[in-house]
C-alpha cells in the first residue's frame, strides 16, 4: 500500500492539471469531482466564429460583430490566450467600424450606436490601441451629445433611453480619460432615480429591477466613484436572492436561470462588496454544466444551444468565484484587472 | 441565443443545412449590399424604403436597417404625401411592426421603432395602443419591454389632458394579480401608484383611509401567501408595503406597530403550518420576514429584538443555504448591535448566544465546510476575543461542534505565522 501523500487536499482535480499554485486555498468541497472548465475547447470555439462564413447566421449577426469580437476578446483574455487573435486584423476591423460622427458602428457601413462604441473602446485599450482613432474630440462630442438635459442617455439620435445607455456612455468617456463634470453630475442623478425599494435598479425611473440593469447602475456608479448611494444591504440582499436552488442565477423574481446573470448579478455582489451572498459551488455547478464540451462554448442554460455572449459571462462569472487558472475580472468594466487598471480613475486630480 | 436546445449536426447534416440556406444568404447578402449602398448615398425613396421591408422581415434585429427606414419616412414620405396618406402609411408601419413584435416579442429595436412612430405619427392614437399593449402583456404578462412599453404609453394617454389613469391601472394590477399572483411586474406597477392614489385619490373610498388600505391590501397578500409560501413576488411586494415610508409615516404609530404585530403573528403561525406540514422544516421566506418585521418593531418600540433576529438567522443558516453567507453576515451585525461591550458579553450565561460568538468569530477565520483556516491573519480584536473565550470556556464544553471549530482555531494560536 503506498504511503499517504503530504497533507495537500485532494480535492482540487485543477491543482492535478495545473500544478501547484502559489497558495492553495480551498474554498469549497464537491460531494462529487466537479466538472472542469473546458478551456481548450472554449478557446477553439471563439476561434471558429469568424470561419463559419457560409452559414446564413453570420450575416445575420452582423449587427452585433463588434459587441461579439468583445465577447470573445475578453473570454480569450481571461483563458490567458488572447494572442488567439490576431491583433492587428481586429484592431483593423474596429477601425473600419468607425464613423464620419466620432461614433463606431457594430460593422463597416452601419450606424454609430454606444453600444458598439464602448465595444469599440474596450478592443482597442485591450490591445493597446487607442491611439488608432484618428480624432478623439470628436467622438467624445459624439457620446456627450446623446446626454439628455435630465442626464439620461439615448443609444443614438433615434432616442432609446435607458441605464445601459449611461454605463456604455461613463465607460466609453472613462476608457478616454474624458469624463466631465456635467456628465457625471446628470448620470448620477438619472441612475439615482431608476433605484427601487427592493434594492434593485430598472432601466428608466419607475421600471421594474432586472439583474443587468442593476450592474449597469451600480457600475457606473463605481466608475463615478459614488458607491456611497447604493444600499448595499438591500441591494445586495435582492441580488442575493437571484440564486435558485439549480444554482444558476435570473434577472427577476420568478424567472428562470441564465448563465449571462451569473455576471450581472455576480458583478454587481461584488462590487458592493458582497461577492460571497450566494453559494459559489452551485452557481460554478451551473456554469459548467452549461458548457458544450463537445464543441466548445456555454449556453444560457444546461443543453441550449452556445453563443460567444454567454461563453464570456460564464468564464467571467468563474474568474469573480476564484475559478483557478482563470485571469481576474474586473467587476465594474468587464475587462481583464491588467487592462481596466490602465484607466484613468474619477475623480480626475489634475 | 435564449432557450434553445442544443443540437450537434454532423457534417453531412451541415452540409445540407449549408445547401438549403445557400440561396437565402445569397439573396441576403446582396439585399444587404444593395441596401448599404442606397444608404451610403442618402437615397430615400419608395424603392429603398420597400427594400428595408424585405430586409427587416428577414432580420428585424438590423437596427441601421430600422434608422434608414426611418430616415426615409421623414426625407421622402413625409415630404411628399399628403398628411391623410402619411397617417395611412404611419398606421400601415404599425401593423407590419406588430408582426414582427409578435415574432420576436424580447427585440429592444422593434420596440423602438414602435414607439418612434408612434411619437412622430401625425395623428397617433395611444389609446389603442393601450388596447395592443394589453394584448401583448397577456401573451406574456412578464414581459419587461411591455411592461415598460405600457408606462410609457400611459403617460402619453395622460398627457392628452385625459387626466390621471392611476385607478385604471391600478384595476389592471388587480386583474393581473388575481390571474397570477407571481407576476412580480404587476405587483411593482402597483407599488408605483399606491403612494400616489392614497395623496390625491381621497374621493374614492378604496383609497380615503391609508390604514384600512394597507390592512385590505395585507389581507389581499395573505390569501397569496397560503396559497404558495415559496412565492418571492408576493412576499417582496409584502415587504414593501411594510417599510415604505408611504405608510410608516402616513398611519399613527400605534396603528402601525399595531399592524406589524398582527402580520407577525400572521407570518408565525403560516410558518408553524408550513413546519407541519413539511416534517418540522420552516419557511424561508417566513423566516426571512420574520426577520424584516422584528427589526421594525424594534426599530419603533426600542424594544431590544435582536435575539428574535438571531433565532431566524441561525435557522435561516440552516435552511436557506445558498445565502448562509449573507445571514451570518447579518449574524455578525445583529451581535454588533446587541453587545455594545465585552462586559456586556459576561453578563449573559453560556447559552445559545455565547456558542455564536465564537461561531461568528470563527467565520472570520475559518471555512466550516472544509474546516480549513484561511490563510489571512487576525486583526488584534479577533485575537483578544478568542483569549477571552478560551480562558472563559476551558474544556467543559468538550464534544460539542462549536467548540471543535474554536478548538481548532486557537489551536493556531502558537503558530507563528499568526
Amino acid at each position: 500500500m503506498p504511503a499517504p501523500k503530504t497533507q495537500e487536499p485532494i480535492l482540487s482535480p485543477y491543482y492535478q492539471l495545473n500544478g501547484p499554485s502559489q497558495q492553495i486555498k480551498v474554498k469549497y468541497q464537491h460531494p462529487i469531482l466537479p466538472m472542469l472548465l473546458a478551456k481548450g475547447k472554449h478557446i477553439e470555439y471563439i476561434k471558429s466564429l469568424d470561419t463559419k462564413t457560409e452559414d446564413l447566421t453570420y450575416y445575420l449577426t452582423e449587427h452585433l460583430r463588434l459587441n461579439g469580437t468583445y465577447w470573445g476578446l475578453t473570454a480569450l483574455c481571461l483563458l490567458d490566450a488572447k494572442d488567439t487573435f490576431n491583433k492587428s486584423d481586429i484592431v483593423k476591423f474596429v477601425m473600419s467600424c468607425h464613423n464620419k460622427d466620432g461614433g463606431f458602428g457594430s460593422f463597416p457601413g452601419h450606424d454609430s450606436h454606444l453600444l458598439s462604441t464602448l465595444s469599440a473602446l474596450q478592443i482597442l485599450l485591450i490591445y493597446d490601441s487607442l491611439e488608432s482613432i484618428p480624432c478623439v474630440d470628436k467622438l467624445v462630442q459624439f457620446i456627450e451629445c446623446l446626454q439628455l438635459p435630465n442626464g439620461a442617455f439615448q443609444g443614438d439620435r433615434f432616442g432609446e433611453i435607458d441605464t445601459r445607455f449611461v454605463y456604455t456612455a461613463v465607460q466609453s468617456l472613462a476608457i478616454l480619460g474624458r469624463l466631465s463634470m456635467k456628465v457625471v453630475q446628470g448620470a448620477v442623478e438619472f441612475i439615482s432615480k431608476c433605484k427601487n425599494f427592493d434594492g434593485g435598479y430598472g432601466s428608466v425611473p419607475g421600471a421594474e429591477s432586472h439583474s443587468a440593469q442593476v450592474f449597469t447602475c451600480v457600475g457606473t456608479l463605481a466608475i463615478l466613484n459614488r458607491l456611497d448611494l447604493v444600499d448595499s444591504e438591500l441591494t445586495g440582499w435582492w441580488l442575493s436572492e437571484r440564486q435558485l436552488p439549480e444554482g444558476g442565477l435570473n434577472g427577476r423574481a420568478g424567472k428562470l436561470p441564465d448563465v449571462c446573470y451569473s455576471w450581472w448579478v455576480l458583478s454587481s455582489l461584488d462590487i458592493i462588496g458582497k461577492l460571497k451572498w450566494i453559494d459559489f459551488a452551485k452557481l460554478e455547478s451551473f456554469i459548467l454544466e452549461s458548457q458544450d464540451l463537445q464543441n466548445g462554448g456555454i449556453s444560457d442554460r444546461p443543453d441550449n444551444m452556445v453563443d460567444v455572449f454567454h461563453t464570456l459571462f460564464g468564464i467571467a462569472g468563474l474568474s469573480l468565484m476564484g475559478y483557478e487558472g482563470l485571469v481576474a475580472v474586473d467587476p465594474v468594466y468587464c475587462l481583464p484587472c491588467d487592462v481596466s487598471a490602465k484607466i484613468r480613475k474619477w475623480p480626475y486630480t489634475e | 441565443m435564449h432557450g434553445i436546445k442544443r443540437t450537434h449536426l454532423s457534417e453531412e447534416a451541415k452540409r445540407q443545412r449549408r445547401e438549403r440556406e445557400a440561396s437565402k444568404l445569397k439573396q441576403y447578402r446582396s439585399l444587404d449590399s444593395q441596401l448599404l449602398d442606397l444608404k451610403a448615398s442618402n437615397q430615400y425613396d419608395e424603392q429603398s424604403f420597400k427594400l428595408t421591408t424585405e430586409i427587416l422581415t428577414l432580420n428585424p434585429e438590423y437596427y441601421t436597417m430600422w434608422n434608414y427606414r426611418r430616415d426615409i419616412f421623414v426625407n421622402f414620405h413625409k415630404v411628399n404625401l399628403s398628411d391623410d396618406q402619411y397617417c395611412k402609411l404611419f398606421d400601415a408601419e404599425l401593423g407590419f411592426i406588430m408582426l414582427r413584435l409578435r415574432e420576436f416579442p424580447k427585440v429592444y429595436w422593434i420596440w423602438n421603432h414602435r414607439l418612434w412612430i408612434l411619437e412622430n405619427h401625425p395623428n397617433a392614437n395611444w389609446k389603442m395602443e393601450l388596447g395592443i399593449v394589453n394584448k401583448l402583456l397577456t401573451l406574456d404578462s412578464r414581459n419587461f419591454h411591455g411592461w415598460q412599453y405600457r408606462r410609457i404609453v400611459i403617460a402619453k394617454i395622460e398627457g392628452d389632458a385625459v387626466g390621471s389613469l392611476d385607478l385604471e391601472e391600478f384595476a389592471y394590477t388587480t386583474e393581473m394579480i388575481q390571474k397570477n399572483f407571481s407576476n412580480f411586474s404587476a405587483w411593482f406597477h402597483r407599488s408605483t401608484l399606491i403612494p400616489r392614489l392614497l395623496s390625491q385619490r381621497k374621493d374614492d373610498p378604496r383609497f380615503k383611509d391609508m390604514f384600512e388600505f394597507i390592512s385590505n391590501e395585507v389581507m389581499l397578500l395573505r390569501n397569496a401567501m397560503y396559497t404558495d409560501p415559496d412565492d418571492q413576488s408576493v412576499w417582496i411586494y409584502l415587504r414593501w408595503l411594510l417599510t415604505d415610508d408611504t405608510f410608516k409615516t402616513g398611519i399613527s404609530q400605534d396603528q402601525y406597530v399595531g399592524l406589524l404585530k398582527d402580520e407577525l403573528r400572521n407570518v408565525n403561525e403560516l410558518n408553524e403550518l408550513e413546519a407541519e406540514d413539511n416534517g418540522g422544516v420552516e419557511n424561508n421566506w417566513c423566516l426571512k420576514t420574520i426577520i424584516t418585521i422584528q427589526t421594525l418593531i424594534g426599530e419603533q418600540t426600542g424594544s431590544d429584538v435582536s435575539a428574535e433576529v438571531e433565532i431566524a438567522l441561525n435557522k435561516l443558516i440552516e435552511a436557506d443555504p445558498l445565502r448562509k453567507n449573507m445571514y451570518i453576515d447579518q449574524l455578525k451585525h445583529n451581535w454588533e448591535r446587541q453587545v455594545v461591550s465585552m462586559s456586556d458579553i459576561f453578563r449573559v450565561s453560556v447559552t445559545q448566544q455565547f456558542f455564536n460568538l465564537i461561531r461568528l468569530t470563527a467565520f472570520d477565520l475559518i471555512d466550516l465546510d472544509t474546516g480549513i483556516i484561511d490563510s489571512g491573519t487576525p486583526n488584534g480584536n479577533q485575537r483578544n476575543r478568542f483569549v477571552q473565550f478560551a480562558s472563559l470556556f476551558g474544556s467543559s464544553t468538550h464534544g460539542n461542534s462549536d467548540t471543535f471549530v474554536f478548538m481548532e482555531v486557537s489551536s493556531h494560536f502558537d503558530d507563528p505565522n499568526w
